[in-house]
């Protein structure tokens, strides 16, 4: 797709904010009546899906440029995806979509991205991973008691953020896919970046070309299986790889695979976890998860003005994603009581850290953050549970921040501490 | 000068229709010493051609008109004259019942439809009035509309602006304007042809005339016919009371029962003025409080309908410990019933106990009363007028979000002293009233002075540029609400 | 354009973050729906792009806006405020003109549960008011714009038909009282306020100054800018442990349906009996909803996509539907409910109606119960286009609503014809009654295609056909008579009263600051 090829569908905004709120039926208080942290944050109409959506029309018609000013307001959004899902809900439109696309379009003409994001592509390129880690350091999380099985034709893709930043996720996966006896090896120092912080601000290209060495790695290793226990590099394995290059592996989420061991018997949790836990639907977990269906066909007008695909197109509106794993896991930890917040599911609020703006604008993820962790300390749990590395991070910053008496669990640190002889 | 004036009306309406007898202009003077008070000529005015011409003349002769519709008694002062050589444009001779539309229940009036002659024709259409409580026989059901007088029944009170619905206004320059769907497109007779019936008070398109018109106390136009909101009239009608030591304990049911939209008639009257309103002298014996509430039930499900509603009327009552009863001592719910939605037998119910009755009326809301009464009577005894002589009504409006109030205060005009204790309770206890939080939404002249110095700058700097652009020489009613006393 | 010092000086008020002049960022404020038309009229290329503002403002307070309106006073820069923007009336239309996005001012003040009446800022929508006042037993009349609109916009500024009309009103009848900065950067608070700090009224002493501020259709933004408006609350009809439960998945999402809730379609054979029906509905006060749409319309509304809407029409709904009327009986008693179902039951046997709920033809879902009330049933025409318009308007009886559905069936027929706007046999009306139903109006809502000059072209030849038919024979005033072109065009048939409009906008803004181009300029602009 090009910008060119939205045209026609952003000349179809309306302009009728609803991109800037939950799907309108799912309001349940003021407080939390929103899905977009960056209109919240900043408040101009550019600042909302469909104002970007607008931005990018503008920019297409010719009536402006890429200047810094609009480049920080382009980036300044986590495309969490939760405009799409208010407005697909109505109209036949897809903000995020053309967001993602004018972040293409703003790399390709050699605007963007922003300094920041250029230079962690950068290390990407040359570390394997955005944060400029050495490559040996990528498997020093794992602890001796830890069994791999070379011969696995599974792989757990720990992910640049689970290895360098939040071992513990790395670990505890490990830790827990051991007690269920799952079989899997590691990548270790061969591992490298699923390519999303390069795709998410708009470098197609050099996303692409990850990709492609990464289906190639995972070919000459013999990888049919991936888990993984972050949901960006889900989303990305899972979602969009397939858009661009062809896979043959399958990819799992901790978190499902958790919920079949329970259901196969293999994990048993047995050790009491007393606590009243909230959980955060990651959105590349969740509603930016559902898969691309592949699509041709044409627009027809059935009646006069009244126009539809043919034949009909699928329709991605946020319910495919992976909602109910984690939630179920989570009922099945003696002692855990699951208090739900308002914004959930396909509805969620994004933690703030996505899309770029963890690098870009920390101050703007910080506060997006704190606007969670808020709602979450309403429920009254005292745990705020997830499964994401990076959620995870942008979670426990605000969770500082705040000094907040809220603590940050990854799931599979819960069902660690449930488990037999777990810790 | 007053000679050339009468001339000129008198081309205008014809000479048996000015005149300037004493007798008849007295009536009108509040103060004979004060020659500013009296009215210099009495014009009827038959047509609103007449009156467009009556006020254009008046912007070239510089005199001041007041409109006046109703009869006799005069309770407000507000149309008193303030400026000399004023006109009385009494319009009681516009008297016309130009529509009765019981499909759109909606009923076209002129000025001098005074209630005693309406409710009939209403009737023969199978519609009831919305109307405030016993008014005077000879009262205007137009003025009682352009004075946002409160009707009995909250749940058809929609905008504090009902049923006044639309007009057609000549304004202080002359122009005439046809507020509310009215104006067009289209004549009247047009607009019937294609289904209207006025019914739609707004506009036209993006202001409110009639919001302007209504409340001025005639400062802003005269108004020569309006369309007044009519409801079906019931089949099954009936009238409970409910007796109170205060007005708390009744609370929590009325707001219960205006938020539900169940009941017709809903008011509340202190003994002193239930008694006057039943012409009985049993204040001893009633309760402090009396809690009227009308039930009805009309079309194909008549009873079924008041059955419901009066079964939800009473568990609501029970669960806010209100009994609702169809007697109460020597009171009957159906005495009560007699006299809604009526006039007032002659004299005037107000002016029967002792032959003189003052009110001081205002808007607030039912939590507020209490405290507002009990200041009032305080008041009544600091000024030498006993708590028994305190007339209270109660009347929730706008669907249950405010209320008007009228505290009455009964004397009698031949008694200088009561005279003089009554004024003293008027003005010291408006002040109080106001202190605590009672809004003077349609102040009376003598008050005017008092309510609007509480009112900003900037308000009124507005009223009076509206005043500049529909009545820019002052020539109607100068002096009432914050206007000068003088014509520009 | 605005000139440094006029800009630095907003930032001085407002704070660096919170004004811009980023053209890219302006040019999300000059695109609105409705704009291709203009612009097709003008022709152009139908775009929705139309003016940018040299500038967006998000004040947060009403001194604030208050400064803001006196230093455009000062500087002779016109104005636009917006609530939250949405239709070709949000926009600034001139060059050199800013934007005042209220964005920042969307506190509710106060919730009154006792005297029914709750005080928002503009950027409070109608979902996220319903919802705070769900907990008092409370809801606000919410205009059929949508659940994200904003309730202060249409109460203070812009008409305010909704689908709950019948039982909460019109937005304009509903607004208690105001907090206005006028467009000379008084601040005027209207009624009981100024007097006792209680919002309970916005009349008096003496005459409304309502009734400068908005009238039937309201200001559009071209008298000001409302900060606060005090609005009349009404009961809502659930029990009292009912609570806003929804569950499932987008877009199947299910909700838990208070007890005592009914939407039946009656649906007669002729207008005639249509109109016995609605008149003999709307005497008892006993619904929730009463409006019509047509056969598409119906199977719009309660359906949830495109597909299913179209499988629904022509699996029997178009065939069957004749005149019909959809209500919401929404009680709050076993008594209530019973006595309103037989009511409306018996009023359609009478007139030998059908329910086509009853009869199999549509079959609304829990969610559709939620989307009445929480006022989303309008986002469903946008299902079949993304351009639609409305054209009528007039609000007065429900006979001549019926009347006028008569009379403009030929004209649309006509354009529909010509290809130019959507096929809805020219049947496609919206009409709803007013306050248990005394007041009705109809419009005509039309789809086009926004991306087709000779569809913007022709609906809007459309449009000023019904409009010359309404002015003609005198069918009410449509919906979007403003400006002074419009206006004028209007004005021997009504009265002359854009002379009036003229002189409250000369005496409120002496220097013609306030956007006029959907009120009124003071002089009259078309005849220069
Ligand atoms: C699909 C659709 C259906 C619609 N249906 C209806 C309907 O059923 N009933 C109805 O009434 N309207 C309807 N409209 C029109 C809609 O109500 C208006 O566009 C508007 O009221 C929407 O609210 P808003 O919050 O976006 O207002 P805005 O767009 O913010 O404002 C509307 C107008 O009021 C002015 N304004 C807003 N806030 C202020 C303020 N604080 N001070 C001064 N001026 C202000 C603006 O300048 C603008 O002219 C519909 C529109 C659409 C798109
Ligand atoms: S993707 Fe998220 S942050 Fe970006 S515009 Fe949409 S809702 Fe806002
Ligand atoms: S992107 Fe969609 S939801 Fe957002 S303003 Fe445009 S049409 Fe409305």
């Amino acid at each position: 797709m090009t910008l060119e090829n939205y045209e026609e569908m952003m000349d179809g905004c309306v302009r009728c904010s609803k991109c800037k709120f939950l799907p309108q039926l799912q309001i349940k208080s003021k407080r939390f009546s929103h899905i977009c942290p960056s209109i919240e944050y900043f408040n101009f109409h550019a600042y909302s899906g469909g104002g970007r959506m607008i931005m990018a029309n503008a920019l297409q018609k010719g009536r402006i440029e890429f200047t810094p000013e609009m480049l920080d307001v382009l980036y300044s959004c986590t495309n969490c995806g939760g405009c799409e899902v208010s407005c697909k809900w109505v109209y036949d439109l897809e903000p995020n979509e053309v967001i993602h696309e004018l972040r293409v379009k703003a790399v390709e003409s050699g605007a963007g991205p922003l300094p920041k994001h250029k230079k962690y592509i950068e290390l990407v390129e040359r570390y394997q991973n955005p944060y400029g880690e050495p490559s040996e350091k990528r498997p020093a999380w794992i602890e001796d008691d830890i069994k791999l099985d070379e011969d696995s034709n599974t792989i757990f893709f720990v992910g640049c953020t689970a290895a360098y930043r939040r071992e513990e996720i790395a670990l505890s996966t490990a830790k827990v896919l051991n007690a269920g006896n799952e079989n899997f090896r590691i990548l270790g120092t061969d591992e490298f970046c699923c390519g999303s912080p390069v795709y998410r601000v708009g470098d197609r290209e050099k996303a692409i070309e990850i990709m492609k060495s990464n289906v190639e790695l995972f070919k000459s290793k013999g990888v049919e299986r991936i888990i993984t226990s972050c949901s960006g590099c889900f989303n990305m394995l899972r979602t969009e790889y397939p858009r661009y290059v062809e896979t043959s592996f399958e990819v799992v989420h901790i978190s499902q695979l958790l919920e079949t061991m329970l259901s196969d018997g293999r994990l048993k949790l047995t050790n009491e976890v007393p606590m009243k836990v909230t959980y955060h639907d990651p959105c590349h977990l969740g509603r930016m998860s559902e898969p691309y269906e592949p699509y041709e066909g044409e627009k027809v007008e059935i009646l006069s003005q009244v126009y539809m695909w043919d034949p009909p197109k699928p329709e991605r509106l946020g319910a495919g994603g992976i909602y109910d794993p984690p939630r179920n896991v989570l009922k099945q930890i003696p002692g855990i009581e699951l208090i739900e917040m308002e914004r959930i599911c396909e509805y969620s609020y994004c933690c703030g850290a996505g899309g770029g703006v963890k690098a870009g604008f920390p101050d703007f993820a910080l506060w997006t953050a704190t606007e969670r962790v808020q709602e979450a300390e309403e429920t009254g749990a005292k745990g705020i549970v997830s499964v994401c590395p990076f959620c995870s991070t942008n979670i426990r910053d605000s969770l500082d921040y705040r000094e907040s008496e809220m603590e940050y669990f990854d799931l599979t640190e819960l069902v660690l501490m449930s488990l037999e002889g777990g810790e | 000068m007053n000679t050339s004036i009468h001339n000129d009306l008198s081309k205008i309406v014809g000479p048996d229709r000015v005149t300037d007898k004493q007798e008849l202009l007295e009536q009108f003077s509040s103060n004979q010493e004060d020659d500013r008070t009296h009215p210099s000529l009495i014009v009827w005015p038959s047509s609103a051609e007449d009156v467009s011409q009556i006020v254009e003349l008046a912007n070239t002769k510089f005199f001041s008109l007041i409109p006046i519709s109703s009869g006799v008694p005069r309770m407000s002062g507000t149309s008193t004259p303030k400026v000399k050589g004023t006109v009385i444009l009494d319009l009681g001779r516009m008297n016309r019942i130009i529509r009765v539309d019981s499909k759109n229940k909606v009923a076209m009036v002129e000025p001098g439809v005074t209630f005693s002659q309406f409710l009939p024709e209403l009737r023969k259409a199978g519609l009831r009035p919305l109307m405030p409580l016993m008014p005077k026989a000879s009262q205007s059901v137009l003025t009682s509309c352009l004075d946002r007088e409160p009707t009995t029944i909250p749940r058809f009170h929609w905008d504090a602006s009902d049923p006044l619905l639309c007009t057609e206004t000549i304004f202080g320059t002359g122009e005439m304007l046809r507020t509310g769907s009215a104006s067009g497109p289209g004549s009247l007779e047009e607009q019937w042809a294609s289904g209207q019936a006025q019914k739609n008070p707004m506009g036209p398109s993006q202001f409110d005339p009639f919001r302007l018109v209504q409340g001025s106390q005639g400062t802003i136009g005269i108004v020569t016919w309006i369309t007044v909101k009519c409801e079906v009239a019931p089949e099954v009608h009936r009238v409970y009371l409910a007796g109170s030591e205060t007005l708390e304990s009744l609370q929590k049911f009325n707001y219960a029962l205006l938020k539900r939209r169940l009941a017709d008639e809903h008011f509340v009257l202190n003994a002193r003025c239930l008694s006057a309103m039943l012409g009985v002298d049993t204040s001893d014996s009633l309760p402090v409080w009396t809690l009227v509430v009308g039930l009805s039930g009309h079309g194909p499900l008549a009873q079924e309908e008041f059955d419901y509603r009066l079964g939800d009327t009473n568990d609501i009552a029970s669960e806010t410990g209100v009994f609702l009863e169809t007697t109460i001592g020597s009171i009957t719910g159906d005495a009560v019933h007699s006299l809604l939605n009526t006039p007032s037998t002659e004299p005037y119910w107000k002016l029967t106990p002792y032959g003189g009755c003052r009110e001081v009326y205002f808007t607030s809301t039912l939590d507020m009363i209490p405290s507002l009464y009990d200041i009032f009577l305080e008041e009544a005894e600091a000024a030498g007028i006993g708590r028994s002589r305190i007339g209270a009504y109660v009347q929730p409006t706008v669907q249950g979000v405010n209320t008007n109030c009228y505290f009455d205060i009964f004397y009698n005009p031949k008694v200088e002293e009561d005279i003089i204790n009554m004024e003293k309770l008027v003005a010291a206890g408006t002040e109080q009233l106001m202190d605590a939080g009672a809004f003077f939404s349609r102040p009376p002249v003598t008050i005017r002075e008092s309510v609007y110095s509480r009112s900003s700058p900037e308000v009124l700097n507005a009223m009076n540029r509206v005043k500049r652009i529909f009545d820019p020489n002052n020539v109607l009613s100068p002096g009432n609400l914050c206007f000068e006393e003088v014509f520009k | 354009m605005i000139n440094d010092k006029f800009y630095s000086r907003l930032q001085d008020v407002v704070g660096e973050r919170n004004i811009t002049r980023t053209p890219a960022i302006l040019d999300t404020y000059a695109f609105q729906w409705g704009y291709e038309i203009e612009s097709a009229q003008r022709g152009d290329e139908p775009s929705r792009f139309g003016q940018r503002p040299d500038a967006v403002v998000l004040p947060t307070t009403t001194e604030e806006v208050q400064t803001i309106v006196k230093i455009c006073n000062e500087f002779k820069v016109t104005f636009k405020p917006f609530s939250t923007g949405m239709g070709p009336w949000a926009g600034v239309s001139e060059p050199g003109a800013i934007q005042i996005d209220l964005r920042r001012m969307n506190r509710i003040v106060e919730v009154d549960p006792n005297n029914l009446y709750v005080v928002v800022e503009p950027y409070v929508t109608n979902s996220e008011l319903q919802a705070e006042l769900f907990q008092y037993g409370l809801m606000h009349h919410a205009q059929g714009a949508g659940p994200q609109t904003s309730p202060l916009a249409s109460h203070t500024s812009f008409v305010g038909p909704g689908f709950t009309s019948p039982y909460t009103g019109f937005s304009g009848r509903n607004l208690l009282g105001a907090e206005w900065v006028a467009p000379n950067g008084e601040i005027l608070r209207l009624g009981s306020y100024e007097h006792t700090g209680k919002w309970f009224t916005g009349d008096g002493p003496g005459f409304s100054l309502r009734g400068v501020i908005r009238g039937w259709m309201g200001a559009y933004g071209g008298l000001g800018v409302f900060t606060k408006a005090a609005i009349k609350l009404y009961s809502y009809p659930a029990p009292k442990d009912w609570t806003w439960n929804i569950s499932g998945t987008i877009p199947k999402y299910e909700w838990e349906v208070p007890k005592y809730w009914k939407l039946i379609v009656l649906n007669f054979q002729e207008w005639e009996q249509y109109e016995s029906a609605f008149y003999e509905v709307s005497d008892h006060d006993v619904v929730m909803m009463a409006t019509t749409s047509s056969s598409e319309g119906l199977a719009a509304l309660f359906t949830d996509t495109k597909m299913e809407a179209i499988e629904v029409i022509f699996g029997g709904l178009l065939a069957r539907t004749r005149r019909y009327f959809i209500v919401l009986i929404a009680a709050h008693t076993e008594r209530e409910y019973n006595y309103r179902v037989k009511l409306i039951r018996t009023i359609m046997k009478k007139y030998e109606g059908e329910d086509l709920i009853e009869e199999g033809f549509i079959s609304p879902r829990s969610a559709h119960y939620a989307e009445t009330i929480r006022n989303m049933l309008g986002g469903h025409a946008f299902r079949f286009s993304n351009c639609f318009q409305s054209t009528h308007g007039g609000m007065d009886t429900v006979a001549m609503a019926v009347k006028l559905a008569q009379v403009n069936q030929p004209i649309k027929s006509k354009y529909i014809e010509k290809g130019v706007i959507g096929d809805d046999r020219g049947e496609g009306i919206w009409t709803t009654t007013y306050e248990g139903g005394h007041m009705a109006h109809l419009e005509v809502p039309t789809v086009y295609d926004g991306a087709s000059k000779e569809s913007c072209l022709g609906y809007a030849e459309y449009q000023d056909e019904c409009n010359d038919v309404d002015l003609k024979q005198a069918y009410g005033m449509p919906f979007f008579i403003v400006g002074d072109k419009v206006h004028d065009y209007y004005a021997s048939r009504t009265m002359d009263y854009p002379k009036y409009l003229r002189r409250i906008k000369a005496a409120f803004d002496p220097n013609g600051i306030s956007d006029s181009s959907h009120y009124v300029s003071a002089k009259n602009k078309s005849n220069e």
